[in-house]
């Protein structure tokens, strides 16, 4: 087959991936994501199934026959327990805001910095061989299907696959930058994958089952009938201990590996699709394996002795003329490599930036926005990791299996697994146990299985293995300590876990946690995941926003904030953050940031609170649930059961709506404190001059016109005021009926522009139509208008309006090329009475723009301001189009 | 003569005050902030608005009675509240004035307290 064409088809599929992927994020967009369905979320966990399985598994039987099935053995174990770990991880890292395994490791352990970054550092050091595992596996198919045989060939290919693949996963995963989010996109393809990868190989077993054979029974006979594939059928009558720690090896591994963590714990969208895992993931691991061994078997019988194992699936239709089935089997190996290449680097470059980047990233000046610099180290972490895969690649594997590079990234990251898993469930776990542990297990990994790699290359004398580095025996990597004559693999599990684990447990016990961390570290252990956060900090709610827009950037951090703020208002009092909202804000860093560094942030503008009077009463609650719940067991009716549960369920809602209602009430006497002090300011001036002017008889006629014009603009401000506190108190005030923006938009900007003074464009070429009241939208644009024209040059400034129709919403903005809002003032400003506290002071009541926001929202819309194009400020009035015009 | 400072961000205000105290023959200063009142001469009463744009008027108070020769300090605010009066006592504060005042109130003030150094 020639290149080009296989380029092509290969070029068309990933094409294929990105359309599903795009539709994918259509359909999250509308609210109504695929990736809720528990089948996708099963076949996006046949991530799990890489080249390894694809090409490798055949490989693997080929040489010992029944040993490639305790890698999905182990899987199959793990997904019994699904509901259980699966469950409790994604609840944590939900609460947390966490998205990686080292996320997980820093977060648990007092947001330790050091052992994020050792975390990301053992799974950056144990997935690079794995990465470069597939890409060696399409290079080398790449070839096969071909027909390329020129030395050096594969080399090249892989780098022109490691290439399209870091580029492919940039395009996939970061244009958002909040790891916290779902990956709708990139999930649906790797569910796709997983059909395809599963279709092709299930063809290419049948394929050569009924194909090249009569049958399975016609198979076996023959393969029965040489020696070489009769051993390969036999079932092992030793080795146990080598299946046995394999198959704990791929359970912790399938939910360890940071592309497993991604779909199986951070990409979940909805709970309930873990049940329908825990059996459909076994049966496609099942489906998958079927063939294995049938297509070792026909591969030792047909193909000359010599070929490579590991292409069996692809080299038997090859061979056999089935020139479009082996395009298609390259397109499963395709998939199988893709896939797992895409959801590994992205979760590595996620780790790579929180907990190894991003620490040095916080030294930059307060105040700089960071979100760009953010997004642009995730593409560099991705591009890094495939860097060093393809270096790996060119350099190592060469004469390497791909089973036997894919079993050392699973003994990597088996070393993170007494720390993450014992740390959820074990309370006394802690910072300096888990450091000792994973430090001690990788050190013995390191020196065990991925060091004889070197020696293998030629790197390091050959002597190492045989005699021992220096001549020390005791030190050899294949038998440590004297424990010769084991499996490599099986040796180092032995020694890894012991030092693990017995290091984890050991210090832990010997310095127990203090009474700070261990308050934190039940937060992770309670069943529920979740919990309040027993620092209970607040924080300037300002500064607070000031903090996400430095990271999140401002239209996120302005929107969650809203969202939260709306959901809970009484998470603000007097300007002020309480914990829980604190706690959501770090939750919502950490996702952007790692929880280690988003604590050091968030930190920088908290500070502790004593307990609240408030926060003792639902810590009394609590225990009263907690009592409710028990008793509720204890009897015997499930009526009442329920009963108690609607009663619970009403005096919870009656306890939120009296928080509103206070809260409502303090709001409302501020308000009326405020607006009867600026009252008073013109009256002031209003009465002094009524009596000046009466005392004072004789007064020179300019001084009396002086003070009587005081008096008229006074007086005009005073009905200004009032004007604007009414229609702020009933924004929408008035008969409701369909309002074209479009026009209301071109009365607007010739009122503004009545007086002088810069003026307006206006672009608005089709009509947009909302419901509501014309005169408060109209007074709305008013306000924003004259707002920006008190901001420009008043002799060259520019101001411009445009109305559009935008996704269902009708979006008016108002740019100007004036200094511009500072993004800390961003929310300030809407409030009533204030201004920016950054830039000019400008004349005005201090109510145009918070009308403008209660009108907004009195029509179901909202009011933002960003950096306009123009230079100064964009001020976008957002408004729900009329229902049947969207 | 006594020499008033006026401190007020509200110009309808200042100028309504200067008129008074001018009338009633004193040298005027007349200022709209904060820092602008601690730059000023040592004047002999002080007109002191509370909500300046740049900071409290209770602290300009504070930092003007610990010099020597510490002024007469009138707070003046638009919070009629007794509470408020109460702090800009606290902050040493001659005496208070609620807006809005009634002029001969405000004239009447200031003559009492010159007429206590006397």
């Amino acid at each position: 087959m020639t290149p080009g064409a296989v380029v092509a088809v290969a070029l068309a599929y990933v094409g294929l991936l990105f359309g599903t992927a795009w539709a994918a994020e259509r359909s999250a967009a509308r609210g109504r994501p695929w990736t809720a369905s528990p089948t996708v979320y099963a076949l996006s966990l046949a991530v799990y199934c890489t080249a390894w399985t694809f090409y490798g598994s055949v490989g693997r039987a080929a040489e010992a026959g029944y040993a490639f099935l305790p890698v999905y053995l182990g899987p199959t174990l793990a997904a019994v327990l699904w509901g259980v770990v699966v469950r409790r991880l994604v609840r944590v890292c939900r609460y947390h805001g966490l998205t990686s395994p080292a996320d997980l490791a820093a977060a648990r352990y007092g947001r330790s910095r050091a052992l994020g970054a050792l975390v990301a550092l053992v799974s950056v050091a144990g997935i690079v061989p794995y990465v470069a595992l597939q890409l060696r596996a399409v290079a080398t198919t790449f070839d096969v299907l071909t027909g390329s045989e020129a030395p050096g060939a594969a080399d090249a290919t892989a780098a022109w696959v490691a290439v399209g693949m870091a580029a492919f996963t940039m395009l996939f995963t970061t244009r958002r930058l909040d790891a916290a989010e779902r990956h709708e996109g990139m999930v649906a393809a790797v569910a796709l994958e997983s059909v395809v990868k599963l279709a092709a190989f299930l063809a290419a077993g049948a394929f050569v089952v009924w194909g090249l054979f009569d049958g399975p029974a016609a198979l076996v006979e023959e393969a029965a009938a040489r020696p070489d594939t009769a051993a390969l059928l036999a079932l092992p009558a030793d080795g146990w201990l080598d299946w046995t720690a394999l198959t704990l090896l791929s359970a912790l591994a399938v939910i360890l590996l940071p592309r497993q963590f991604q779909v199986a714990v951070v990409e979940v969208a909805d709970e309930r699709a873990l049940d329908r895992a825990t059996w459909l993931f076994p049966l496609y691991l099942l489906l998958i394996n079927l063939f294995v061994l049938p297509v070792a078997l026909a591969g030792r019988l047909r193909l000359p002795p010599g070929a490579d194992a590991d292409t069996f699936v692809l080299a038997l239709p090859l061979v056999a003329g089935q020139d479009v089935l082996a395009l298609a089997v390259f397109v499963g190996g395709l998939s199988a490599a893709t896939g797992m290449v895409i959801v590994a680097t992205t979760a590595l470059a996620s780790m790579i930036s929180t907990h190894l980047a991003v620490p040095l990233l916080l030294r930059a000046p307060d105040g700089a926005d960071l979100s760009g610099r953010l997004r642009l180290l995730r593409r560099a972490a991705i591009a890094v990791v495939v860097a060093l895969a393809w270096a790996y690649a060119s350099s190592l594997a060469e004469r390497t299996s791909l089973v036997s590079i894919g079993l050392i990234s699973f003994a990597a990251v088996a070393q993170l697994a007494p720390a993450l898993l014992g740390g959820l469930w074990w309370s006394g776990a802690t910072r300096a146990g888990a450091l000792a542990g994973v430090v001690g297990g990788a050190a013995v990994w390191a020196w065990t299985l991925p060091l004889p790699t070197l020696v293998d290359a030629g790197w390091l004398d050959a002597a190492w293995m045989t005699a021992g580095p220096a001549g020390l025996a005791w030190l050899r990597p294949h038998a440590l300590f004297g424990l010769d004559g084991m499996d490599p693999l099986t040796h180092s599990l032995v020694w890894s876990a012991l030092v693990n684990v017995g290091l984890f447990v050991s210090v832990s016990v010997a310095r127990p946690a203090s009474a700070a961390d261990l308050a934190d570290a039940r937060l992770f252990v309670r069943a529920s995941g979740a919990g309040r956060d027993p620092q209970r900090r607040t924080a300037p709610v300002e500064a607070l926003a000031a903090t996400l827009t430095r990271f999140l950037g401002p239209m996120r951090a302005a929107a969650s904030l809203a969202a939260y703020r709306r959901r809970r208002p009484s998470a603000v009092t007097d300007g002020v953050a309480d914990a829980a909202l604190v706690q959501h804000a770090e939750a919502l860093l950490a996702g952007a940031l790692g929880p280690a560094s988003a604590r050091v942030v968030v930190e920088r503008v908290a500070t502790r609170a004593p307990a609240a009077p408030d926060e003792v009463l639902s810590i009394l609650d609590e225990a009263h649930e907690a009592r409710a719940l028990a008793e509720a067991h204890a009897a015997r009716g499930r009526t009442l059961d329920r009963q108690r549960a609607a009663l619970e369920a009403a005096a919870v809602e009656l306890r939120d709506a009296n928080a509103r209602l206070e809260e409502l009430d303090r709001l409302k006497d501020d308000f009326v404190a405020t607006v009867s002090h600026e009252l008073r300011t013109p009256l002031t001036a209003i009465r002094a001059f009524s009596e000046i002017l009466h005392a004072n008889p004789d007064l020179a006629p300019e001084r009396r016109a002086e003070f009587t014009d005081v008096l008229i603009r006074e007086s005009e401000r005073l009905s200004r005021l009032i004007e604007s506190v009414l229609t702020l108190q009933r924004p929408s005030a008035g008969p409701a009926s369909d309002v074209d923006l479009a026009s209301v938009a071109s009365d607007a900007a010739r009122l503004a522009g009545a007086d002088g003074g810069p003026p307006v464009t206006v672009d608005a070429p089709a009509p947009v139509t909302v419901h509501g009241n014309r005169d408060a939208l109209e007074q709305a644009l008013l306000n924003l208008l004259s707002n920006a024209r008190k901001m420009v040059d008043p002799a060259a400034g520019r101001v411009s309006l445009a109305v559009r129709a935008d996704a269902g919403r009708a979006v008016v903005t108002v740019d100007d090329d004036g200094p511009g809002v500072h993004p800390d003032d961003r929310e300030r400003i809407f409030e009533s009475f204030r201004q920016a506290e950054r830039g000019p002071r400008v004349a005005g009541t201090g109510l145009g723009l918070a009308i403008v926001r209660r009108i907004a929202r009195a029509h179901g819309g909202d009011v933002t301001v960003a950096d306009a194009p123009l230079g100064g400020a964009r001020f976008t009035l957002d408004l729900p189009l009329r229902d049947d015009a969207a | 003569m006594a020499h008033v400072l006026i401190v007020d961000d509200e110009p309808a205000i200042a100028l309504a005050l200067e008129f008074l105290m001018q009338q009633d023959g004193h040298a005027v200063t007349s200022v709209r902030t904060a820092a602008d009142a601690l730059a000023a001469p040592v004047p002999d009463v002080v007109l002191l608005d509370v909500m300046l744009p740049d900071g409290s008027g209770l602290d300009v108070c504070r930092a003007l009675k610990a010099r020597d020769a510490a002024p007469h300090v009138l707070m003046i605010s638009a919070r009629g509240r007794d509470v408020d009066a109460a702090h800009g006592l606290a902050a040493g504060a001659d005496g208070y004035l609620t807006k809005p005042f009634a002029i001969a109130d405000v004239a009447a003030r200031v003559r009492a307290l010159l007429a206590g150094d006397a």
